[in-house]
Formats: structure tokens, sequence, C-alpha cells
């Protein structure tokens, strides 16, 4: 699917992929399409598959059937450091940071991903890493904790170090599980905002998995709805809101 | 809180001087507390910075030592002359470690071993080996090789305990420097990452296994370099040096002493070998009593090891990057 300059049209292309665990179909012949910049919502019911499929796409699971195809480069089933490599970074649902480095030992990491990492050298970042680390901790909120371990940090801003771990990656396509969790109302807000603002002000493609339907208004223009490990619906918000099959489906109701 | 560098420097002094006040038998002594402290550093990489249970460490140390014993008795067939030279001997050492280090690291960290799992795995491998040299009347069986030859270098042989000792003082320094330095680079931050998280720091495009198995070769190099220098040292070596008894007291050591620090480990090996030269004189078997005692209170004591807070100082070295950095430690970490 190439667009005429020979560019892929969508950054992520997801064709009938299947996962199945035992007896227990998780993802079924799901398929998904991103574009470029896009801003992606994806919501659906507790055990829908949401999550198992950004294992899919980020190789922590092997596809059952199917493929996944980034850049018009097919990776399905390559080992996750690759996938990584190429420009696909995720936030975990359970926050993952490194809680027994500080967290500006923490924001180092990504960059000494693109160095070689010599053995003998120094563990230092160059002078405008180190302004690029400062900088991205001052946009997710962290400037004054740095050298705070990351163990200590409060369950928000333990994702707001994800993101911006994930941030300082140079993701092409950055990959969000729950970004909000356990988070009060006024950070979910700054969040969505910090979403948002990264979405409009780089050209990094955003999919984002949310249970709350504030952050989902405030920042998606398509919602891809899931339900029984497929693809329910996909619409704008006003749209997903108005379906009474949704609200079936949330409620348990649905056929 | 003391000014961090100083226990170091202390332990550095005091190791110095040792052979200049010390009379033979201290020095003689001292000379094999430092090939095992350098053997509980090298524990102290896999375990403390990667998270690497590994059981049966001994097996490299052991290795080590039979590799020397080996070259420099001219056991091995096709190597004299300078072949059989004590240099050779250490360098052998040392690579065939680092080789088998890496294969047997390939098999253990794709055959994604972790844990326990890790832990019991390298203990069979230290028991099985253990056998293999007891029944292997080439290398003496369970006497194992003794008259190994003193140390030498361009015809200057090292037969003053003395010289010897200062020797090995310098080579665990450089093991000691050459440890640190890997463990602050870039590598070490991100072997620190895979302890940390291993799922997190795959995501961020590093291999983990890769890590892991090259890690694994630096610590079985060194554990390599203190078996060479211990076969030297003591003269002799047997199955006892790459068995589980062994393998079991590394642990001990630096586990004690405090795996997450370099030299807090070396201090671990140190401390319990003095005490059971003493102890074992004392109170004979009863020692590996108090011993246990003592490594039993520590665990629930002092989880980071005796001297894990007094000579480590993991800001220093590990992650200052800049002026504003250091400033921002300061503010930042309650200690």
């Amino acid at each position: 699917m190439l667009a005429g300059d020979g560019k892929p049209k969508h950054i992520l292309e997801v064709n009938g992929l299947r996962k199945t665990f035992g007896g227990l179909t998780a993802v079924e012949n799901l398929d998904l399409r991103l574009e470029y910049g896009e801003l992606r919502c994806i919501i659906g019911p507790n055990g829908c598959g949401k999550t198992t499929l950004f294992n899919l796409i980020t190789g922590n699971l092997k596809p059952t059937a199917g493929r996944v195809i980034f850049e018009g480069r097919e990776i399905t089933a390559w080992p996750v450091p690759e996938i990584s490599r190429l420009g696909i970074y995720r936030k975990f649902q359970v926050p993952s940071v490194f809680e027994g480095l500080t967290v500006y030992e923490n924001m180092r990491i990504p960059y000494f991903a693109r160095m070689k990492p010599s053995i003998l050298g120094r563990s230092s970042v160059s002078r405008n890493e180190h302004q690029e680390i400062m900088e991205l901790l001052e946009r997710v909120n962290l400037a004054g904790q740095a050298g705070e371990l990351a163990g200590n940090l409060a369950h928000g801003q333990k994702q707001w170090l994800e993101i911006g771990m994930v941030l300082a990656s140079r993701p092409r396509l950055m990959l969000l599980d729950e970004p909000t969790a356990g988070m009060t109302i006024a950070e979910t807000k700054i969040t969505a905002d910090l979403v948002q603002e990264i979405s409009e002000s780089s050209n990094i493609s955003v999919m984002v998995i949310e249970h709350d339907l504030g952050f989902v208004k405030e920042v998606a223009r398509k919602i891809t709805v899931m339900y029984k490990g497929s693809i329910f619906r996909e619409g704008t918000y006003e749209e997903i809101q108005a379906d009474k099959d949704i609200h079936d489906i949330y409620l348990g109701r649905h056929r | 809180m003391l000014i961090p560098g100083i226990p170091r420097l202390l332990v550095l002094a005091f190791f110095l001087l040792l052979p200049f006040v010390g009379n033979l038998y201290l020095v003689n002594q001292f000379t094999l507390l430092l090939v095992y402290g350098m053997f509980a550093m090298s524990l102290s990489l896999l375990w403390g910075y990667v998270g690497l249970l590994c059981f049966g460490h001994a097996v490299f140390f052991g290795l080590g030592a039979y590799i020397m014993a080996m070259v420099t008795k001219q056991m091995i067939p096709g190597m004299d002359g300078i072949l059989s030279s004590s240099l050779a001997g250490i360098l052998a050492a040392v690579g065939f470690n680092a080789l088998f280090a890496l294969i047997l690291g390939w098999f253990l960290f794709y055959g994604r071993l972790s844990g326990p799992y890790l832990g019991i795995v390298t203990l069979a491998i230290s028991v099985l080996v253990e056998r293999i040299f007891i029944n292997w009347y080439y290398t003496g069986g369970y006497n194992g090789i003794s008259s190994v030859p003193a140390l030498s270098f361009a015809g200057w042989e090292f037969s003053d305990p003395r010289h010897l000792y200062l020797l090995v003082f310098v080579l665990s320094l450089c093991a000691y420097l050459f440890l640190r330095r890997v463990v602050n680079s870039p590598f070490g931050a991100i072997i620190s990452a895979i302890k940390h998280n291993e799922a997190r720091a795959e995501s961020f495009g590093f291999h983990a296994t890769k890590y892991k198995i090259k890690v694994f070769a630096i610590g079985a190099s060194v554990a390599g370099l203190a078996g060479a220098l211990f076969a030297a040292a003591a003269e002799f070596v047997s199955p006892t040096e790459l068995g589980f008894k062994m393998s079991t007291e590394v642990l001990i050591w630096t586990a004690l002493g405090g795996r997450e620090g370099l030299i807090a480990s070396f201090m671990g090996a140190v401390t319990v070998k003095l005490l059971e030269n003493y102890l074992s004189e004392a109170l004979s078997e009863y020692w590996v009593l108090i011993i246990g005692f003592i490594f039993l209170l520590s665990v629930i004591f002092f989880p980071q090891g005796l001297f894990g807070r007094l000579l480590e100082n993991r800001n220093k070295g590990w992650s200052v990057t800049s002026p504003q950095r250091s400033k921002t430690k300061k503010e930042g970490r309650v200690c």
C-alpha cells in the first residue's frame, strides 16, 4: 500500500492479526491502519485484547497468525530490541522505570541505546544531550526530581518519567498503555495536554490505550473500539459516544 | 557522614603498606587474601551489578588455576619455551575463561535461565567440573597439581614473598580499576538497567541476553586471572578450587561484604578468610557455625553487606555527568 512517492501511506499496518493462548483467543482477525502523525485512542472493556495488541506490535508476543507492517516493512515477530530500534517505543501498562536508578539516570538510558556502548568509556552524555534531558524532564514535570530515585516517585510521576524516556528515545511511533492510570484529575489533564502537544509539535505517531474517557475526549480525533479481540468500531468521539452498541459492550449487554 | 573516598583510601593504604611492616607469614597469607578478594570482585560484577546469581563461579577460578598450573608445568603438549611462561599461563587462563564463559553464557542466557534456575544450573556445572577433575588422572585427580612454579616475568622470578605480594597487589588494583571502569561505563549503565528491569531495557533496544553474556565473560576472565595467581602463589591447585564448596564460599564473601560494591566484596573475602584462619585454629570446625551466624545476621541487618555503606558511594562516578548534575544530586538525594 504505497502512496505516490513510494512512501507507505500508513506508518503502521496490522493485517489479520490473531493470537491465541491455549484455548483462549485474545486477538482475532484484527486489522488496523495508523496514518503518519496520527493520534489514535484505543478503548474497550477489560480483557478485550488491547494490551495484547501492543505486545504483538512490539514483539513481546509472537502472533499466531497475521502480519505487522511498520513503514512498509514487515516486522512480525521480530525480537523486541530490533523493533524498538526502528522507532517503536512504548510505555507499559504498569509503569516500568528503572527503580534503583535516579530519574536522571533513567533518562540517560535511551541515549546509550544510540551510541556504541563502550565498555571502558565514561558513562556520560554530551552537553547537548544533557540539555535535552533537562528539557524533557521539564516537559514531564520532573525537573525538580532529577536526582531522586525513580522508585521513590509517585505512581503518576513514574508514568511521566516513562513517557519522558520514550520521548528521549526519539520515537517514530509511540505506544502508550494507560498513561493516566493512577493519576488525579489534574494530572490526567496535564498528561492529556502533554500527549496532544507531542502529537502536534512533532511527527510522532501515537497510539494510546486509555480507559479515562475524559482523556480520550480531549486528545483523540479518531477512536478505535476493541471488543473480544477484534475491532468493534472506529470513529470520532462523538460517533463513539452516540453508538448504543458500545454502551452495551461496556455494560456487558452486547449479544 | 564520612567523606566518601576516605575508607577506600584506608583500604588501599593498608594493603600497600602491609609488606613493609608485616612478617613473612602475614605477607604470604595476605597474598592469597588479595587473590580471593579479586575473585569476590568478579562475582560482585555478575551478582551485584547485573543480578546474575552464579552459583558455580568457582569453576572459572579453578579452571584459571588449573590452566596456569598446566601451562607453567608444561603439561600441555606443544606448549613449551615462551609458551610455558607465567605470562602465557595467565593469558591462557584469562582467554580460555572468556571463551568458555561466552559459550556457556550463550547456552545459559539464550536458554532464558534466570534467578534460581540460573543458580541451580551453574551449581550443577560446578559439581560436574569438580567431578571431572577429581577423576582426571592426568591432572592429579583428587590431589590436584602441586609444585606449580612461582611467577616469573622475563627472567625475573617473584620468589621473594614481598615481591610476589606487591605484584598480586598491583594486579588486584588493576582488576579493581578495570571492573570499576566497566560498571561506570555506558555498558555498565545498560547492564544496571537490565538488572533493574529487563523488559524495559529490551524495549529501549538493548539485547539483554547479549549484554549478560558479555558481562558473564568479563566476570569469568577476572575470576580466571585470580585463579591463575592463586595457583602460582599457593603453588598448588586441587579440585576443591573449582567445586561446590568454593562456589558457595565466594557467594558468602560477596554477600557478607556487600555484593553491590567491588571493594565491599573484596573486603568481604578478606574478612571471612582472615576469620577463618584465626577462628579455625581456635575453634577447629566450629568456626563454620560462627561464620554462618554472622552471615545470617548480616543478611537480616545489613542487606547491603557489612561494608556496602562504608566503602561504596554509588553516586560517585556512577552518574555525575556535568556540574548541574552533581548539584541536583546533592539536593535530591537523602542518604
